[in-house]
Parts: C-alpha cells; structure tokens; sequence
C-alpha cells in the first residue's frame, strides 16, 4: 500500500501510551492495534477511529485494574510512591495507635487537651462566620453596599440620607447596577383575624425587591407607580406573618388588610427566612414625592445598592463623594459639610467594634490552641525521650529520618485526629448553647451560629494545624540526635534528648500567651463587673414598662395623640396596685435623642458652638415612677407638663448644673432646644435631679465614655406620636401585663402594645453583649490557666523524673533535700518569670486593642495585671514544688537502681 | 517450580492457539485463532493480561521482530509455548480425562 496509511485518534493513542507498560510489551500492543486499525481504515472510516477509541478504553481500564498491581509494585513509577506512601501510611497510623494505647494517659491528656484547642476555636470561628463572614442570605452579597451621609465638621460620622439626595445619587451615580433606600418603621395590623398585632415594617423605594435581587415566593413585587403620595396602599409580607397571622391562607394576595388604620392590599409573600434590610415581617412602599417636599424634609433613608461588577469600593467611594461635593455645591443650606460614603451592607448592620471584639477572640482562641499544641509537643518531647532507643534501633535499622519523623507525625496526626473529633463534638454542645442563649435577641435575620460545612472544614483545618504543631517539633527534636548517642543513653539511664532549651522555651511560651489571655480576660471580667453593678441611678425593680405608637389616620393632629397620651397616663396611675405612672419619650438607660441647646447666658459665636446632649420628654412622676431624687427645686406639676404652656419649664441633671452653669443658680436659668435659629421656648429650670445613667443603652459600645448630662422636659413640649410608659406595681411587675393590654384596648381596640417587660429585663437585654463575650474571655482564660498549668506541672515533673538519678546521686553525696527542691523550683521560677515577663508586654498590647469594647475599665488597673500574676506565680510555682518534692522523697538506692 | 495448580480454561485456550499458531504465533494471530476455532469473543484487555500472566509464570515465551513495513514500526511478538507451558497443559488434559472417564456415554445419551 503505497498511500499515506490513515492515523488513528492521538487522545486515544496517548491514553494508550499512558497506560500500557512502558516497554516492549506495551509497545507491541499497540503495534497490534495499528496493525489492525491499519487494516479496518481504508474500508470502514470513521468506523475504524471509533473501534480504536474503544479497543483503547478496554486495555487502559484493563492495563488500569488489572495491571494496577504489577506496575504500583514497582517503587521508581509514580503510581508506586502513593501506593507504597499510602501502604506505610497504614503501617504507620497502626503502629502510632498501638505507641498510643500503651501510654493511655498521656494520649487521654493530650487527646483533652487538643479537643479543648480544637473545640474553643471552631466555636469561635462558628461566631465569626456566623456574624460576619456569611453575610446577607441575598444573589452576591460580596457586591451589596450601604451608601451612608456624615459630616465630620459637625462629628457625625452616619447619617441616613434625605429623599432628595437619594434621588439626585440615583441619578448621578454610575457605579451601581442600582440603589434603593428604605426606613424602618412600625406596622400595625388590625383587622378580623385576631387581635392588633405591631410588625417591623420598612417602608421602601419601589425597586427595593428588585435590587436585593428576592422575588415574593407568592404575588409579586412593587411598581414604580405604587411609590408615591396618592398611589395605592399596598403591602408585602414576611412568610412567618403569612404563616401564623394568616394561617398560610393560599388566596392571601389581593386580600385587604388594615395597616396603621388604613385598608392595604397584600401584594405578595416572601420566601421564607427573607428578613432584609434587618429583621423584617413586612414591606411597604413609601409614600414620598420628593418633588412635594421641601429639599431636605421627609423621613430619613437607608440607602444601598449593588456594585456594578467589576466596580471597587474605592471607585464608588470617589463617586459618591463627587456627588456629594456636587450637591454640597448646589444646595449649601442643607448639604453644608455633608459627605458621603459607601461600606459593605452588613458592616452597616454589624459595627465595626463587635466585629472587633469578635476578631479579637478569635485571636484569644488561637492563643489558647497555641497553648494546647504547646503541651501536647512537650508531652511527646517526653514520650520521645524515652522512646530515644526504640528510634534510634529503626533509624540504625535503614529508616532515614523522613521515615522516623514522618511515623512521629503520624502518631500526633492519630492524637489530633481523635482530640479533634471530640473538639467538634465540645464545640456543636457550645454552639447549640450559643445558639440558644442568643436566640432572642434583637439582631439582624443573617446572623445564625450553626456547625455548617465551612465551620466543620474549619475544624478539620484547625486539627491539621494543630497536628502539625504539636508534632513536627518534637519529631525533628527526636531525630536530630546523633544513633550512637542514642543507643549509649538508655544503658546509661539518662536521655540525650534532655528536656533542653526547647522545651523551656515552649513553657516560657505558654506561660506568656497564658498570661496575655488572662489579662484579656481580666478586663472583660471586669467590664461585665462593671456593667452589672454600673450605678445606674434610678430603680429598676417592681416596674413595668412599653411602648405605643399612634398614626395620623386614627390621630391626626398633635392635640389627638397628646389627649390620647394623658388619657393613657390617668388610666395607668388609677389602676389599682400601680404605685406611679408615667409616660416618657424615653426610658431611662436605654437611649435617648441628642438636641443642640443653648444656655440663655452664655453666648455662642457660631452654630458649631452650640452643645448637645441626651434629652427626655418625661410627664410629672417619671422621677418618682424610676425613684429618682431631686436635689434641687421641684418637679413638674400637671398643667406645666401639658403643650402650651405659657411658662415652659425643664429639670437638669446635677452633671448638667456642674458642667454648663457652673458659679451661677441653676434655678431659674434658662436653655433652649436647638441652635441659634431655633423657633422654640426657653425653658426655665425649675429642678436640679441627681445624675442617672444617661448614655446609650446600658453596656452598649462607647456607653461609659458618654458625657453624663441630661436635660429633661415636661412630655407636652413636643408633639410625640409614639412614647414610652412606665408603671411602678406593688406586686410583680409582669403579672400586670394583661391588664395592661387590655387597659390600652379599652382606649383604642386596633393599637397594639409592644416591648412589655420589666425594666430590670429591658435593661438586661441591652446588656446581653457583655455578658455573652465576658464569660466567652472567662472561660478562654479558665481554659488557658488550667492548661498552662498542667503543662508547666507536666514539663516540671517530667524533668525531674529525668533527673532522678542525678538527684539520688546528690542526695547520697549528703546534699539536702531542701536544697534539691530549691534547685529544681529556681530553674521552673526563672522560666515562670521570663514568660509572665513576657505575657504581660503582649497582654499590654491586647487590652490597648480591646479598649473599645471594654467597659469603664481603665487598661493599665495594676490591680488586674498584680491579680494575673499571682494566679500565675502561684500555680506555676506549685507545679514546680510538687514534683520535685516528690523526687526528693524517693529512695536513693532505689533511683540509683531503676530504669 | 511447583505448579499452581491447574490452568484456567482461558489460559488452555490461549497456550493451545499459540501452539496452533507455529511460527506465525504472533499476538495477532493468536487472539483471531481464539476467536474463529473456539467460537468466543476475546476482549483485548483480558487476552493481553492472560498473555503477560503466562509469560510471568513462565509458560510462554517470545521473540520481538521488527516488522519491515507496518505497525508504525513497533515490534512485533512471536510467541511459543514453553516445554513447562506443554507440561500444564498436558496435566490438565489428563486431570480432565479423568473427571471424563465412565461419563462419554451419560453425555452422549443426553
């Protein structure tokens, strides 16, 4: 055949190549399919490719499987490395479990001990990656920001956004795919299906939906005309209202509802678990028309969007700050020093201190891992040192040092296998726990701590990392050591492999970050202390409290919901068993709304000058309701408290007094609400009260820096639609719950009553954060201190049973046992020094790190520092005492003999 | 060496095409024997293998010869029973005639 013969398919002939024996053998084989295909070509075609393709799959499967033995035996083929690799890595997982059961303790100590690294750590990350690494359950969340206002001139660093410059932003924008905004407010229901019920509600642009990019499981979602003043009143609902207020009526949308009094069409449902922006239960469209409102009026916006792909932060962020210059230019009177900013979406909803303060025990729990592996290294140092000769036999025996290393590993992989494992069943018992005690407070809908695939991956990576660290020291330790020496030593009855400076540095280690973690832990103790017994200057015992909120459809006017107010105050004070009632913008401890204030006397050459503090609105017994006393003056009277009052009044603080009328009578001076262009009366202050706790809520994030000043104002001073009551009962406060309810009902059936509790429960809620993070540092430090210590007493009393000899020696030369404990507690005391030396520069350092989230706790209290140290000192030193007094009290003879 | 008992059925099969074979027993060669006289198909993969397993056990042996046009080169195999290779076979016939012995009849009748 004289013509060009035909060339079979190269993938298959390659494939081919791949798998047969790489000698003649295989290449005769295919020498035979050639020889074949050659001969099927010319006639059968493309036929003949195929038969090809399959004749070569059939031998490589074959050549694959069957062949796989002969060909993996032979150690120079790749094949042959795994396969020998994964052979004696059974070999040596066998061998390491059978080296581990004949030391059970020490493998149960090491096994505890890598558990409590492993499980401290993964339920932490569960925290950070519940909290911040998840993010928002929405299409690419990575790209989701919050667009937010400041102006720094004035200190205020978020603002939400008018409708006008969301509306310009919209417009000028070119780094989103698109922006929606969005308030939160109050969604009352009311209609046939039960009682009123209050819902979290957002009142939203109208392509909200549609750039969170979620579709209504059922209905649909708004129209761009549904935005407006005059549109139609429509609503979308959460799928848990849907479920329990409408018992999952299939033909809910279309059905109309009364929403805050007015009849609204239900739309669509969401998909379950859909919350957004926070922890939502329904969405409305706003009902703005920029174009009718003054620039700078209507309520204020959350405003956010979605990157466009490709688009950084930095990009958007020049962008957003030209529009705001922009509109800084053309509209000085409301957009003066009001910059703007971009930062990721739940950033905005997780400040930036809680992730801190998160990040930040993370780092403790790495800490405490540090300490764990440290022990378990200084465990097998010991077991290796007296396994000197059984290594020493194997590497004489042709096992290179990978070999004995690698078998060293092995058997801290077995230990971290098993430690890790019981650590992720410690940490799901934590996290389900956690999980518990979070799960009713006020966070947003992503935020969900569970033991999912990448916490469980963590984990796994956690007890890699911890094998690692825990073995490869001690293995090269081990190996490193010349045979000879080694098969001398055990005949000598001493170790070549002492417990050398390797293994003090590893204590001196351990002490410190120990010592760093507890100093953590310390401030943290100390600011639940201090959040616990923060003197918070009124009662909170035997008091009941809530709040109401009233819509312009049922009360239109100021004067409405001012009768209905009083109305409410009268009911609750003439309840039989209710001591004092009042009825307040806010309660105490909790927040209240900073206004700029004048004092009459004092002048102010600019706006800027002009101060601001935390003031309430509060009716006459608000102090005797919260048991606060006046230390001056006197309180409001009925009439002064009513709006229009021709004598407007107000009570400050003493801190007030002190700070801004300071050398002149309180009494009878007057300030003012706002600034200089402010429309309102002066106030004369008729009353000076002691100081209460004024800040934001009690325990939250910069609360103890607050200035204590606090002006308060008789409640009819400024129309309030929605306003706080208190009720001081005789006899437990919740039991007066239901007659609260239906006190309210009796006033108006469709207004629901919300966040009924006890004061001491408000306020404790407010405090959550601080008592979850301190007992997390308190048991982080707990666990740390136990495991420095066994660690310190394990290392101690391994070095003295080393030394045993060498101490009987002395012993019988006459030395005193005295002397000897000494000797011994002098080398274990300088190591102790050196790493609480140490631990305390790195616990300097974590708790400056930490200041933000501590609470009135000053970072250098000596107090903290000397109590660390003590603890330390004193269990260091006994784990140095009790071994070596131990040693001393063996025979002589006896030690001399052994081994 | 001592024999590992008795050859498969495929492995008789084999040794005998090889012998059938003579000179020509090229792999080729043997693999459509197999496949025209004993009425079966023979998949590539296991009559390869059978080949390597009786080389390894020493019961055929071959020569490679470079072929003077074709098979892109690649040598060709020619192989031959060895006189151990004979010995298997010869037992396990016998093992067989054996086992036959008194049932020609019994099997004729059905």
């Amino acid at each position: 055949m004289s013509a060009t013969p035909r060339d079979p398919p190269a993938a298959a002939v390659s494939l081919l190549r791949w798998a047969l024996p790489e000698d003649l053998v295989g290449s005769s084989i295919l020498g035979d399919l050639y020889e074949e295909y050659d001969e099927l070509a010319p006639h059968a075609g493309v036929r003949a490719d195929a038969w090809f393709w399959r004749s070569a799959l059939a031998l490589s499967v074959r050549y694959a499987l069957v062949g796989a033995r002969t060909r993996l035996t032979r150690s120079d083929s790749l094949g042959g490395v795994v396969m020998e690799s994964w052979t004696t890595l059974l070999a040596d997982v066998r061998f390491g479990s059978r080296m581990l059961a004949k030391t059970p303790l020490l493998s149960l100590v090491a096994i505890l001990t890598i558990g409590l690294g492993v499980a401290l750590t993964t339920h932490t990350f569960s925290s950070v990656h519940g909290a911040i690494l998840r993010g928002v359950p929405v299409p690419d969340n990575d790209r989701l920001v919050y667009v937010g206002q400041n102006n720094l001139e004035l200190g205020f660093t978020e603002m939400e956004m008018s409708i006008h410059d969301f509306e310009d932003l919209r417009e000028q924008q070119s780094s989103f795919d698109g922006l929606a905004a969005f308030y939160q407010g109050t969604v009352n229901v009311a209609g046939e299906e039960g009682p009123p019920e209050r819902f979290a509600g957002t009142y939203v642009s109208a392509n909200f939906l549609d750039e969170v990019d979620v579709r209504p499981a059922l209905g649909r979602s708004f129209r761009a005309d549904e935005e407006g003043a005059d549109a139609d009143r429509v609503i979308v609902i959460g799928h848990h209202v849907w479920q329990n207020r409408f018992a999952g009526d299939p033909a809910i949308v279309g059905r109309s509802i009364r929403v805050n009094g007015v009849p609204t069409e239900i739309i669509g449902v969401m998909p379950e678990g859909f919350r957004f922006p926070f922890l939502e239960d329904a969405w409305l469209p706003y009902r703005m028309d920029a174009g009718a409102l003054e620039r700078g009026a209507g309520s204020d916006l959350d405003v956010f969007g979605r990157l466009k792909e490709g688009v950084s932060m930095s990009v958007a962020q020049a962008e957003v700050s030209t529009v705001a210059n922009r509109l800084e230019q053309a509209f000085p009177e409301t957009n003066d020093g009001v910059g703007m900013y971009v930062q990721p979406y739940a950033e905005r909803f997780m400040p930036r201190e809680i992730q801190a303060i998160v990040w930040v025990m993370l780092a403790a729990t790495f800490g405490v891992l540090l300490i764990a592996c440290t022990n378990v290294a200084n465990l097998l140092l010991a077991r290796a040192t007296t396994r000197s000769k059984e290594l020493a036999v194997r590497t004489a025996l042709g096992a290179g040092r990978w070999r004995v290393v690698r078998q060293l590993l092995v058997e801290s992989m077995v230990l971290a296998a098993v430690g890790g494992t019981v650590g992720v069943f410690m940490a799901w018992l934590g996290v389900e726990w956690y999980r518990v005690a979070v799960a009713d407070i006020y966070k947003p809908y992503w935020i969900d701590f569970r033991m999912d695939v990448p916490v469980l991956l963590f984990s796994l990576g956690v007890t890699a990392l911890a094998a690692l660290l825990a073995g490869s020291l001690p293995a090269l330790r081990a190996t490193g050591v010349q045979v000879s020496e080694r098969l001398k030593d055990e005949s000598r009855g001493s170790s070549s492999l002492r417990m050398g400076r390797l293994t003090q540095g590893l204590v001196v280690t351990e002490i410190a970050v120990s010592c760093a973690l507890l100093i953590g832990a310390g401030f943290m103790i100390r600011s639940v202390i201090n959040v616990n017994t923060v003197d918070l200057g009124f009662e909170t015992e035997s008091i009941l409290t809530g709040r109401v909120g009233l819509f312009d459809t049922d009360y239109p006017d100021a004067a409405a919901r001012e009768q209905f107010f009083l109305e409410l105050e009268e009911r609750l004070a003439a309840e039989p068993g209710v001591l004092s009632a009042s009825v307040t913008s806010d309660l105490p401890g909790l927040g209240a709304g900073r206004y700029y204030f004048g004092v009459e006397r004092t002048s102010y050459s600019t706006d800027a000058d002009y101060p601001f503090t935390r003031t309430s609105l509060v009716s006459p017994d608000f102090f005797e309701t919260f048991g606060v006393t006046l230390t001056e003056g006197r309180g409001f009277d009925v009439l002064e408290a009513r709006s229009g009052s021709t004598d407007p009044v107000a009570i400050v603080n003493e801190s007030f007094a002190a700070t801004y009328l300071e050398g002149t009578e309180v009494l009878g001076e007057r300030i003012r609400v706002g600034r200089s262009d402010s429309s309102r009366p002066w106030h004369r202050i008729v009353g000076v009260v002691a100081d209460m706790h004024v800040g934001g809520n009690v325990g939250g994030i910069g609360d103890d820096q607050e200035r204590p000043e606090r002006i308060f104002l008789p409640r009819g001073s400024m129309d309030l639609a929605f306003s706080s009551f208190a009720v001081k009962t005789r006899e437990d406060p919740s039991a007066f719950a239901p007659t609260i309810r239906s006190l309210v009902a009796e006033l108006d059936s469709n207004l629901p009553v919300y966040e009924l509790k006890p004061m001491d429960r408000a306020i404790d809620e407010s405090t959550w954060a601080f008592g979850l993070f301190g007992s997390l540092f308190t048991v982080f430090g707990a666990v740390a201190l136990f495991l420095a210590t066994v660690g310190l007493y394990g290392v101690m009393a391994f070095g003295v049973t080393q030394r045993k000899r060498e101490m009987a020696v002395r012993l019988a030369l006459g030395a005193k046992p005295r002397a000897l404990v000494r000797m011994v507690v002098g080398r274990g005391a300088g190591q102790l020094a050196l790493g609480v030396g140490l631990g305390l520069a790195l616990g300097a350092l974590m708790s400056r790190s930490m200041r933000t989230v501590l609470y009135g706790v000053d970072v250098d209290d000596p107090t903290v520092y000397a109590a660390i140290v003590l603890t330390l000192v004193t269990t260091g030193l006994l784990a140095c005492v009790v071994p070596a007094r131990s040693a001393t009290r063996t025979d002589p003879a006896q030690a001399m003999r052994g081994d | 060496m001592a024999s590992n008992g008795y050859l498969g059925e495929f492995e008789q099969m084999v040794l005998l095409a090889i012998m059938q074979g003579g000179e020509d027993a090229n792999a080729l060669h043997v693999r459509r024997e197999l496949e025209e006289n004993a009425n079966r198909s023979v998949t590539k993969g296991a009559f390869y293998t059978t080949l390597d397993r009786l080389e390894k056990k020493k019961y055929v042996t071959w020569k490679a010869r470079v072929p003077e046009s074709g098979r892109r080169g690649l040598a060709q195999r020619h192989f031959r029973v060895t006189p151990q290779g004979v010995d298997e076979l010869r037992k396990s016939r016998q093992a067989l005639l054996k086992l036959w012995r008194g049932l020609e009849g019994l099997l004729d009748a059905t």
